[in-house]
């Protein structure tokens, strides 16, 4: 039981850290154009919404969907 | 041999490759493109005609409703290879492989593809392939079908690992080579060509390389997942662990469906080259014919679930499939009233590029309106695995694919070698191959309309009249194949000399000398206009100015 | 730290700037489409999951335990973290810092390996087996697919540094650089949606 807080604990700080980092990188290169750039940006996001989902599931609004049985 | 000593103008993103001097460098592990596509074309050739051995075994087979010239194991692995053979070491190798990688860097004035490393490596995963499929012979065949499908496929025996593997090598090379050509048409063109001035085989093999990059990792996933389940037991396709055998039908059938217009939109490619040439007319609808490769191949992932009717899917996903496939015979449709419409008050040249072009017109049509028979879910429910599907399938892929690779091989010959074939043994060839096609193919509508499955080693004796007949001109079939490969060594023996352009076509390939050099372009042209405005001069800068003595092979 | 400049040769003596430049924007599409390709790979394992799981009478089947979200938040958290020390690396190395450049490096590369501990700690702790059911049949081979795609990064990026220190790159020379980073940034997100379908949903 004490390992899933300490591991949620991680999961969201970490989350803010690393989401925060890549929202930060984006920000920087939003307005520069180019096919690296574009490509780099869209990772970046496709990260940050990684990052969310890793910081909900620390803090335990998601998790895994209770499934019921059909 | 030397190089030219004249200054060598590079267009975008190539740069001169040094010219090849061991054997080794020049013929075997060539990075030039040509080299390449003759590699594919020859070994694709002799897969094509291995193949056409293992489907003249089942028609000897066929020749008596309980004969024992096959046992019933064996006529299985004989129809597995052939269709197998056929898909991936005949037809896409050859058509992509040889025709795309030749023709078409020519066609948009590049001096080779964007990585001809990389299109070396594509080439050599061929080869080996070719000995994992063949030596399963020895240490259990599979004998599923070209299909494969779980359950049947994962209890005979070692050779559906052999068979995985196989595929899944050569597939490694067509994505690649995917890659290759898809890259190589968007960026290296050569200055002035925009997309609408392209020639139409440049966008058959754009399109096909799109829907061989995305298509073929699907069937690696398919692959893949068989092997696991035979090596590993995985339980994707056993039911009594949770899976579905109809699961693999999917993940097999959204490749393979692409496949087949992986095989054939080249051809249409190649058609709208020859088809004006020898028309002596611009091409009616450029732009129809251009885009509706592109809507051909957008559709073509679309419709995979036709093949599986009568897989107990429920209405609400057959009816959609219906109507979708129904739906891609439209843009096929357009190309060929554009082809009829070309041809329409025009002088025809009837050299044996543009005889197997007609029949093609004929055959693949036939082919085509059968497929929209069978699109409509209850007739496919009728005649499903039934002798009707292998005369629509042959219909298309024979005559289709292969009466227009042929014409693509006798338009082609001239450019590849320098030399001439004779028009009086092509001539035969075209009339044999006609003729002996729809006698074979086309009763097999009736007999599977008369309730012949496919697939079976025995049948019904009220067939067999049918069958005799079928197995006598598929035998005549096979033969008249050997007036090609006379005709293809008279041309070297003693041919005519080609010249650069003999049938005074329009596309960049035959602004050079034949055989092309090794950097084919001494001098990239700028292009001004699509290459189908018959009549108009030439849209290039600097058109046949591309005298070189440097020998090539 | 200043970052060794100059022509790298392509095979055949010193490349010019226009034909380097063509080189790479071949390159840069040729490696996307390749990304393209990989990921249409994941896709159809994916849907063969969805599907498998749709079918199923219940989820996860009977005897099967799926893996602790918690824990696989975590290591998500380490993997998403060596994307953005890869970022920082690539940054540093276009200002010509190219000790930044190395270090961020070698972090990424750390925390790919510490990923995979993280997976190998996952398949050896979770009730479920490869060939037991349909669920150990997706969630091995999908995250062992995507593990394998971690290793290969975490070679590439070996590779690439151990050139990097061999003086290969520059700061306007530095495609095997890029490529090696996309790749990164590709296997990180592949492991968003894998983590989202396998864990959260």
């Amino acid at each position: 039981m004490q390992t899933a807080y300490v591991a949620d604990a991680i999961g969201a700080v970490g989350a803010i850290i690393v989401g925060f980092f890549a929202l930060r990188f984006l920000r920087k290169e939003w307005g520069l154009k180019g096919a690296d750039v574009t490509v780099t940006k869209v990772m970046l996001t496709l990260l940050v919404i990684g990052c969310a989902e890793a910081l909900l599931v620390g803090l335990r609004i998601l998790g895994q969907t209770p499934l019921s049985t059909r | 041999m030397t190089t030219d000593t004249i200054q060598i103008l590079r267009p975008a993103g190539a740069p001169i490759h040094p010219a090849p001097e061991s054997f080794v460098k020049k013929y075997v592990f060539s990075i030039d493109h040509k080299v390449i596509g003759i590699q594919y074309f020859i070994t694709a050739g002799l897969m094509m005609l291995l193949s056409g051995l293992f489907a003249e075994a089942i028609r000897i087979q066929l020749l008596q409703p309980h004969n024992t010239f096959l046992t019933a194991q064996q006529f299985d692995e004989a129809f597995t290879f052939h269709g197998t053979l056929m898909v991936w070491f005949g037809a896409i190798p050859m058509i992509t492989g040889g025709f795309g990688n030749f023709a078409m860097p020519l066609q948009i004035g590049a001096r080779d593809v964007a990585f001809p490393w990389l299109n070396m490596f594509s080439f050599w995963t061929f080869p080996p392939a070719v000995l994992i499929l063949l030596s399963s012979l020895a240490f259990g065949a599979p004998n599923a079908g070209w299909t494969e499908y779980p359950p049947v496929s994962l209890q005979a025996g070692v050779g559906i690992v052999f068979w995985t593997v196989a595929i899944f090598t050569v597939g490694i090379g067509a994505t690649l080579t995917g890659l290759n050509f898809l890259t190589t048409i968007i960026k290296m063109r050569a200055p002035g060509m925009t997309f609408t001035r392209m020639p139409l085989f440049v966008w058959a093999t754009g399109v096909t390389s799109f829907l061989s990059l995305v298509a073929t990792t699907a069937l690696a996933s398919a692959l893949g997942s068989l092997f696991l389940s035979h090596v590993f037991n995985i339980p994707f396709y056993d039911p009594a662990r949770g899976g579905t055998v109809v699961l693999f039908q999917h993940m097999f059938w959204f490749y393979s469906h692409p496949a087949v217009y992986i095989m054939i939109l080249p051809i249409f490619g190649v058609v709208s080259e020859i088809i004006p040439t020898f028309a002596r007319k611009p091409i009616f609808g450029y732009k129809l014919i251009a885009y509706s490769s592109v809507s051909i191949g957008l559709l073509s992932f679309m419709v995979w679930a036709h093949h599986m009717f009568t897989s107990g899917l429920g209405p609400w996903v057959t009816l959609p499939f219906m109507i979708l496939t129904m739906l891609i015979a439209v843009p096929t449709g357009v190309k060929i009233f554009s082809w009829v419409a070309t041809l329409f008050g025009s002088r025809m040249r009837l050299t044996t590029p543009m005889l197997f072009t007609l029949g093609f017109l004929s055959t693949f049509t036939l082919g085509g309106i059968t497929g929209v028979m069978l699109a409509s879910v209850p007739v496919d429910w009728h005649e499903h695995a039934t002798y009707f599907l292998v005369a629509h399938i042959h219909y298309v892929l024979f005559g289709g694919t292969v009466m227009g690779a042929l014409g693509a091989i006798y338009y082609w010959w001239p450019k590849v070698t320098g030399r001439m074939m004779s028009e009086t043994l092509g001539k035969w060839h075209f009339w044999l191959t006609f003729i002996l096609f729809n006698t074979t193919f086309l009763p097999m509508h009736f007999v599977g309309l008369l309730g012949m499955p496919r697939r079976v080693a025995y049948y019904d004796p009220a067939f067999q009249g049918l069958n005799v007949f079928i197995s006598i001109s598929a035998f005549c079939l096979g033969v008249s194949f050997l007036l090609l490969i006379v005709n293809m060594f008279w041309s070297k023996r003693s041919g005519p000399v080609a010249g650069p352009n003999p049938w005074g076509a329009r596309t960049l390939e035959w602004m050079i000398p034949s055989p092309p050099p090794y950097y084919n372009f001494r001098e990239v042209p700028e292009v001004y206009a699509h290459p189908y405005s018959y009549g108009e001069p030439l849209p290039y800068s600097a058109p046949y100015n591309q005298v070189s003595t440097t020998p090539t092979y | 730290m200043a970052v060794h400049s100059e022509a790298l040769a392509y095979g055949h003596g010193v490349v010019t700037d226009e034909e380097y430049a063509e080189q790479r924007d071949l390159r840069f599409l040729g490696f996307l489409l390749f990304l393209f390709t990989d990921s249409i790979f994941f896709t159809a394992y994916i849907f063969a999951y969805l599907y498998l799981r749709n079918a199923a009478p219940v989820w996860p089947p009977i005897g099967v335990e799926r893996p602790d979200v918690n824990l696989g938040a975590v290591n998500a958290i380490v993997l998403f973290g060596s994307g953005i020390t890869a970022h920082y690396a690539m940054h540093r190395l276009k200002e010509n810092k190219l000790f930044g450049y190395i270090w961020f490096t070698i972090a990424t590369i750390i925390l790919g390996a510490a990923f995979l501990g993280g997976q190998v700690y996952e398949y050896t702790h979770i009730k479920a087996t490869w060939s037991g059911s349909t669920f150990g049949a997706s969630f091995f081979t999908l995250t062992g697919l995507h593990g394998f795609h971690v290793l290969v990064g975490v070679v590439y990026l070996i590779v690439t540094l151990a050139q990097t220190l061999a003086g290969k790159y520059s700061p306007s020379r530095h495609f095997g650089l890029t490529a090696a980073t996309l790749y990164w940034h590709f296997v990180d997100v592949i492991w968003v949606a894998l983590f989202f379908l396998f864990y959260i949903y």
